[in-house]
């Protein structure tokens, strides 16, 4: 086969395909099919091929796929209905709420009444009511005014203490806001001030994503092991194979280190009223910041392209986004890097994939 | 299946956008020979494709609200179909059955004169093609797209989509052609 033969071939394609093709170059095609058996004989082929339908989907296929579908439609419908149903219930609080604030109103009749007895009551009497309310009045400002002395003269802990966590590598760990603690756990907060809430402290069990919550006092009855870690469980040893422990919480698990108890929890975010758990590449010390698992390419540009498009927002109003065609719902969807503080992504420099809770 | 084209497709895809059930399955009918050729050459199984088709059509079910019609619904469907059968394949849920190249040859008539190819055969002949050329060839002659609109969907330049399809149709031509005639 020469060039013309491929040639003759590629026009041949393009024109079965309905695209724009040179006359000339049809022309020279037809010319050189009437001379060369093998164009020929591929003219042919391709006209035997394309005489043939291409495989029909069968009628019970179809039915089966519309059945499919019927079910997912009852789904949202019901699913619709209970948002609806818990939107009324809401309402209705906040009715009662309001209810509440009119019953001031409703008081109204009360203080007419007092007044008018109040006016018909000897002026003695009166002036000795309000010298009676006037000693209460003073008595609770005395009260009030003692407490707040004593407030402001107690020693305050440091704010900045307040809200971080920290593990000690060396172990007994605590993540207690404000709780009281020894020298020595304080000397230890110091030298690991790195490891304070603005960095990540989080663990992979197969690709879930768990942040760190606590320390446990006890290891709970009934735990079992549901996979292994590794993590160097702070931001400077090196990381070692843990085993992961359930212990009932679906949500929770307990890494036992050592002497130290560590629980973690899964790191889960709502759509459409379903949860969805964090995914991504191991994580294997506390200053590593979840990514997106190896499947998806990093994205290049800030609206998740070329690996991701917008598909809508959770439920707390964050873009989401997916891969194309793909439906977030059952397959899940990215979170963009930077959330607001109070997401569950809050902090994190990278995209982020979450996918439904198991 | 009855075909639906230009102004009848948006309509019908408006129709169903807002709740048209009728909508909704008219369209998908006149498109689901489209999804299951597709998802049939792509497994190679007609249960893995039945169970693509479900999972496309509930999908289109979910997503369509999200269609904003920039592309052609074909397109969009092609896109769909395409990676709803690379999610099984990913999630491990259905893997394609391999072909059998010996299965391929004892599928043509070995005499040139008595060359007749039947639909068996080019279901098999499709097996044996490379994945990118034979969604290329789909995209183009099963869902009836453009080379524009498919290099659109497969995100690759034109000029590759033109490539691979016709790379595919050598291909066929080649394995469905009688054993012991020349390539």
């Amino acid at each position: 086969m020469d060039d013309a033969c491929l040639e003759t071939q590629r026009v041949v394609s393009e024109t079965y395909d309905g695209a724009h093709v040179d006359p000339a170059d049809i022309q020279r095609a037809r010319m050189h099919c009437t001379s060369c058996d093998e164009c020929a004989a591929f003219v042919s082929a391709l006209a035997e091929v394309r005489r043939l339908r291409d495989p029909a989907a069968p009628e019970s296929v179809i039915n089966s796929a519309f059945a499919k579908v019927a079910e997912e439609r009852r789904r949202v419908e019901a699913q619709a209905a209970t948002q609806a149903a818990a939107a009324a219930e809401a309402e209705a609080a906040a009715r009662e709420t309001t209810g509440a604030a009119e019953g001031g109103a409703a008081m109204a009749p009360l203080f007419r009444w007092l007044s008018e007895r109040l006016e018909r009551m000897p002026r003695w009497a009166v002036y000795a009511g309000y010298a009676a309310g006037g000693v209460a009045a003073l008595f609770v400002v005395g009260v009030v005014m003692l407490q707040g002395a004593r407030y402001i003269a107690r020693p305050q802990e440091s704010a900045t203490d307040q809200d971080v966590f920290y593990v000690s590598p060396q172990g007994a760990g605590t993540a207690e806001s404000g709780a009281p603690e020894d020298e020595s756990s304080n000397e230890d907060r110091a030298a690991e001030a790195d490891v304070a809430a603005e960095s990540a402290a989080y663990v992979t069990v197969g690709q879930w994503v768990y942040e760190f919550v606590g320390i446990e006092d006890s290891q709970p009855a009934n735990t079992g092991k549901i996979g292994t870690t590794t993590s160097a469980l702070d931001t400077s040893s090196a990381p070692r194979t843990l085993d992961v422990l359930a212990f009932g919480d679906p949500e929770s698990v307990l890494i036992v280190d050592g002497e130290r108890i560590l629980r973690f929890e899964l790191v889960t975010r709502s759509y459409r009223g379903k949860a969805y758990a964090m995914q991504s590449r191991a994580v294997s010390a506390f200053d590593q910041w979840p990514s997106l698992p190896d499947s998806y390419l990093e994205p290049e540009q800030d609206d998740g392209s070329p690996t991701f498009s917008r598909v809508g927002s959770d439920d707390s109003r964050v873009p989401i986004y997916t891969v194309e065609g793909a439906d977030p719902l059952e397959n899940g969807f990215a979170i963009g890097p930077d959330t607001a503080a109070d997401d569950p992504a809050a902090g994190n420099p990278n995209w982020t994939w979450w996918e439904p809770v198991p | 299946m009855t075909a639906v084209h230009g102004e009848d497709e948006r309509d019908l895809v408006d129709r169903a956008k807002e709740g048209d059930e009728e909508a909704f399955e008219t369209l998908l009918r006149a498109h689901a020979d489209a999804i299951y050729a597709h998802s049939l050459r792509f497994f190679g199984d007609p249960v893995a494709a039945e169970e693509a088709v479900q999972e496309v059509f509930v999908k289109v079910f979910r997503s369509l609200p999200t269609f904003d019609g920039g592309a052609a619904f074909s397109t969009w469907l092609f896109r769909v179909t395409r990676n709803t059968c690379l999610d099984m394949f990913r999630a491990g849920k259905r893997r394609p059955i391999p072909v059998d190249p010996v299965d391929l040859a004892t599928r043509t008539t070995p005499d040139h004169a008595d060359w007749v190819i039947d639909a068996a055969a080019v279901e098999h002949a499709m097996r044996a093609l490379q994945p990118e050329d034979r969604e290329a060839l789909s995209a183009v002659t099963v869902f009836g797209l453009s080379y524009g609109e498919a290099a659109a969907a497969l995100d690759v330049p034109v000029g590759t989509v033109k490539s691979r399809v016709f790379r595919a149709r050598r291909t066929l031509v080649s394995v469905l052609r009688p054993t012991g005639g020349d390539t």
